[in-house]
């Protein structure tokens, strides 16, 4: 076995040499007439499900953008980097697509773990980050601007329409994590308008699969609506033990995270049937623009693409929206690009009006609240252009241009 | 009345659960002092081989008891014969080898299935006790468990194959020179170990989500129940299973979800402080 | 004499590179080289441990993890990395000599001392998690749940809190600590504790026949490995500028047993080779997307396994011996007396 041995190291050695050769050496000599952005996700890993889409939709933007001849007369290139699913990559990643490869923006980084690691990174080297996923809010950051809605852009219309229409008790089981915290906290904001009353905080850590107590809990509690904020695979065996036990159909679920990993498609609709939720954007929307999109999606990624669903579609709409800023700005420069998203950009998407708002740097954009039915979503009521929180005046780039901690809602 | 009676069924749900994918690892890891990092991704992998054959138009219950561990059995032979059977004796060099072997599966999996994968659910409706209400497939798993660790006791202490495994397990070289083929044995046992793994994923498919990476959540607990419990082999980690689990699940129940987690790990640590050579030296006298 | 040439020549290496590497490497090389040696440090200390003391510290990742956020903590209440850098070496040690009091007063086996570390290093990570409410906070510095502790200051000059040290600065810094961790726990290991540690791991029993306080070295022992874990959980916060629970987490503590047993286990040039390249692999494949990460990343392992059991520096320790005896007849090893 000797010479296999040699000759694997021999192999090996030739193998790494060039691979750090390549990696010392990777310099983008890209040709001047190109520009290029950077898609940041997750395209392994756990948390693959929400990078592979949101992936796909800035592909299918940079092909759009592409097929109209670019942008200011340059080919956009999409470079994209796999996170992996290890937080650890992010900050390096970000490094080597602003060092190495020239990038002029960064879109990516969905979990929030893996947010505000690369932010700073961005910060540092005066890179424009578009934050593409639906997130708590809270976060106003000059060099970052979020596209897809915050906190109050769904939990508000959501528990307004749940109060008025499902009861007055709400239970809410969430994961424990940052932005389900925060999340509860909207919850307690708008028991106290509406007058309803949050009957108890649940959270339970990511890795969890035996729910058996977790929903003795809720039927003890005895609530008129169940609010869900759980993610990830394990939490596909709660709603799988809740319709085992016979609860589906005994107390409604409202959410707005399910479906942003595709569970209704995994979950059988006797488990899934009648959740209720609320996103910007929901593949089902009839509007001719998204049959537009959807055409498109499909001619990138064939006929089983994944479903693209309001957490994911933030890759589309961020793309499209920092295209609309360089041709207003006229040119790629960092402020410039802020500058013009500052002035307010409209942009009629798939998803409807999507205006750019300049003092919190988010989005004002349509909400839909959508309930399942056999693996298909249906509109309830649509909610037009909600505002983004000023978090009582402090969400202001204007007036606090060096803000880059998240901000709370107040109760 | 009835929160105690749903209280006891969160606890013996909890042992069950343990018992169920520890079932595997007791085969490997107490046999043959294998340890198989891959363990979750056995259980993977069953779980995905009965969604396929269901989907495939297969009888849910066929494809959970009999697809599942005849498929995952002979991959656990295939990794057997090409992988295990060089690095017996050799436990770091196995560690790297599963661990190797893991991240393969998942990523296999993943290139071939994708990210998301149609579920089955196994409808048998729910009983009603009082306020709560209790879904009777889970009913069903503390039953089928039961059943399997009293089959595996009896295969292990009545059957011609149970005494030369557990001969092969207490001294390899004497029960060699009694004319036993230890390295059949051992090929045996890891691909009924794997087989039971693959059964407990296929059982769990219903009630969990089954994921390219489900295997993580499984793996750790599964190793300490195993290891707390020691060299008896079905009875040492069904006595550390009736321990940790209710430990969890009670904990869970009335504090929060992230001390009964923790409250789990720190009794195996107590538990391997005082019994060094795990619970079953109690009644073993130590191996 | 030849010895030391040979075991000098590692480390030696080392500060070549540490100190020629600003001039020939680019800004995000020597930013990503300095995180790998980092890692590299904190995987020596388990070579240490397990290498030379026998310990199966499979929960390795606890000292580092501890290192990591005490820094993080540190230098954002003090505003200096200096001290911060001290509390993230010393804190690990205090809370090794606690577990190890626990641990070694007991006869466990192997397997057995390496699930209760695991278990250790995991509920630090079930504990971690869930710090996301505003309550859990030190000092300044709330601990911040998944998303951790963010917007760290890197290192600076010690004296002077406001000048922070450049790339190349930190870059040299954190080559030249690896090669000054290097060179210390090979002395430590040739020296007369050294010995009786490697005795210990060949053989407790006799170890303690002979009169040694087998429990003692290995407190030691431990500690120093602490040390070590920890220095290199420092050097990385600094470098990367955030922590989060994932240094505590099951793959963190996989990769460090990854690497030394893919390194050579009993050796310390190994692990820190076999880190270096890994975290390479790990890299190039994220950012060239081909197949699958996963796949490609464990098919190479298993391979890596099936062809190089022992390990890469036994196995290149044996080609050199095979290559150089041959050829030039000096290396030829003495001729054992009868």
């Amino acid at each position: 076995m000797k010479l296999s041995r040699r000759t694997f190291l021999g192999a090996s050695a030739a193998i790494s040499g060039a691979s750090i050769a390549g990696a010392l050496s990777g310099r983008a000599w890209g040709a001047s007439d190109s520009v290029a952005i950077a898609s940041l996700h997750d395209l392994s890993g756990p948390l693959d499900i929400y990078g592979v889409p949101s992936n796909l939709c800035m592909k299918v933007a940079v092909e759009e953008i592409n097929a109209a001849g670019g942008l200011l007369g340059k080919k956009v290139e999409l470079k994209v980097y796999d996170g992996q699913s290890d937080i650890n990559k992010y900050p390096q990643y970000a490094q080597k697509a602003v060092l190495n490869d020239r990038i002029v923006m960064v879109q990516g980084a969905l979990s929030g773990a893996a947010r505000e690691a690369t932010r700073p990174v961005l910060r540092k080297h005066k890179i424009p980050f578009i934050y593409g996923s639906f997130y708590e809010g809270g976060l106003c950051e000059k060099n970052t601007f979020c596209v897809n809605t915050g906190g109050n852009q769904q939990v508000v219309p959501l528990l307004e329409w749940s109060f008025k229409n499902l009861g007055k008790k709400l239970y809410y089981i969430a994961s424990d994590y940052n932005a389900p915290r925060n999340f509860g906290i909207w919850n307690h904001v708008m028991a106290k308008r509406e007058g309803g009353q949050v009957l108890a905080d649940d959270y339970y850590p990511l890795d969890v699969t035996d729910f058996t107590a977790a929903i003795a809990k809720i039927q003890a509690a005895k609530p008129d609506i169940v609010h869900s904020c759980l993610v990830g695979g394990p939490a596909m065996s709660f709603y799988r033990q809740w319709a085992a036990a016979g609860m589906l159909n005994k107390i409604p679920i409202i959410s707005i995270v399910f479906a942003a990993g595709n569970e209704h498609a995994v979950l059988a609709p006797e488990e899934t049937d009648g959740v209720i939720v609320a996103y910007n954007y929901f593949q089902e929307l009839d509007t001719p623009k998204n049959k537009e999109f959807l055409a498109k999606v499909e001619a990138v990624a064939g006929k089983n693409h994944p479903y693209i669903n309001g957490e994911v579609f933030g890759g589309y709409s961020g793309v499209m929206l920092w295209a609309e800023a360089v041709k207003r700005a006229g040119s790629f420069e960092r402020d410039a690009v802020l500058a013009a998203l500052e002035s307010g950009i409209r942009w009629e998407g798939p998803a409807g009006v999507m205006t750019t708002d300049g003092p919190t740097h988010n989005t004002m954009q349509d909400v839909h609240i959508i309930k399942v039915k056999n693996r298909v979503w249906n509109l309830i009521e649509k909610k037009e252009q909600i505002a983004p929180d000023t978090y009582g005046g402090r969400c202001n780039v204007f007036t606090n241009p060096h803000q880059t901690e998240f901000l709370m809602p107040q109760i | 009345m009835d929160q105690f009676v749903i209280l006891c069924f969160a606890v013996v749900n909890s042992i069950a659960l343990l018992a169920l994918i520890s079932l595997g690892l007791t085969a490997i890891f107490g046999m043959m002092r294998v340890i198989n990092f891959a363990h979750g991704e056995f259980i993977m992998l069953g779980g995905y081989a009965t969604v396929i054959a269901n989907h495939a138009g297969v009888d849910l219950w066929l494809s959970m008891l009999v697809v599942s561990p005849l498929v995952v059995g002979l991959i656990g032979a295939v990794v057997e014969r090409l992988i295990i059977r060089r690095l017996y004796g050799h436990l770091v060099t196995t560690m790297l080898a599963t661990w190797g072997l893991s991240l393969f599966l998942i990523g296999a999996v993943t290139a071939i299935f994708g990210n998301t994968t149609l579920g089955v659910s196994a409808s048998l409706g729910n009983i009603a006790i009082g306020a709560y209400s209790i879904s009777a497939y889970q009913l069903f798993l503390i039953a089928i468990t039961a059943l399997l660790v009293v089959f595996s006791l009896l295969a292990l202490h009545w059957t011609k194959y149970g005494l030369i495994a557990r001969a092969a397990m207490q001294n390899a070289e004497l029960a060699a020179t009694l004319g036993v083929d230890c390295d059949r044995v051992y090929a045996t046992t890891f691909i009924i170990g794997a087989a039971a793994s693959g059964l407990a994923g296929a059982l769990l498919a219903p009630i969990s989500g089954v994921l390219p990476h489900m295997g993580a959540a499984y793996v750790a607990r599964a190793f300490v129940t195993v290891i707390s419990g020691g060299g008896a082999l079905i009875t040492g980690f069904l006595s550390a299973a009736t321990i940790l689990g209710p430990v969890e699940a009670l904990l869970s129940y009335f504090a929060t979800p992230v001390v009964g987690q923790a409250s789990l790990l720190l009794l195996a640590v107590i538990i391997l402080r005082l019994f060094p050579t795990g619970l079953s030296s109690l009644w073993t006298g130590g191996r | 004499m030849l010895r030391h040439i040979k075991h000098a020549l590692f480390p030696f290496a080392l500060v070549l590179v540490a100190l020629t590497g600003p001039f020939v490497l680019e800004p995000f090389d020597l930013v990503n080289l300095s995180a790998f040696s980092a890692m590299a440090i904190a995987a020596l200390g388990l070579a240490f441990a397990w290498g030379t003391l026998g310990i199966l510290n499979l929960g390795h990742s606890v000292f580092f993890g501890i290192g990591a956020y005490a820094y993080a903590i540190a230098v954002s209440n003090f505003g200096d990395s200096t001290l911060a850098v001290l509390i993230g070496t010393m804190l690990p040690v205090v809370f090794s000599l606690v577990l190890g009091s626990c641990l070694f007063f007991s006869r466990l086996g192997d397997v057995y001392l390496g699930v209760i570390t695991l278990c250790v290093t995991l509920i630090f990570y079930s504990f971690m998690t869930s710090t996301a409410d505003p309550w859990f906070h030190i000092g300044r510095v709330p601990l911040g749940g998944f998303n951790g502790v963010t917007a760290i200051p890197s290192l600076n000059m010690p004296a002077n809190p406001q000048a922070s040290l450049s790339t190349e600065a930190t870059f040299s810094i954190c080559l030249l600590a690896l090669a000054g961790a290097h060179v210390l726990l090979s002395l430590v290991r040739s020296s007369d504790a050294g010995r009786i540690m490697t005795a210990i791991r060949e053989s407790e029993l006799r170890s303690e026949l002979l009169g040694y306080d087998i429990r003692f070295y290995k407190l030691v022992g431990f500690a120093l490995s602490a040390a070590i874990a920890g220095f290199g959980g420092t050097l990385y916060t600094a470098m990367m500028g955030f922590v989060s629970p994932s240094v505590f987490d099951l793959p963190q503590a996989s990769q460090f047993v990854l690497w030394v047993i893919a390194g050579g286990l009993g050796t310390f040039v190994g692990p820190v080779v076999a880190s270096f390249a890994f975290q390479l692999l790990s890299s190039q494949l994220g950012a060239n997307q081909v197949f699958n990460t996963e796949l490609i990343f464990g098919a190479t392992i298993v391979l890596f396994v099936l062809l190089a059991p022992q390990g890469l520096q036994p196995m290149i320790a044996r080609i050199a011996n095979l290559k150089l005896t041959y050829r030039f007849g000096i290396f030829r090893p003495k001729e054992k007396a009868a």
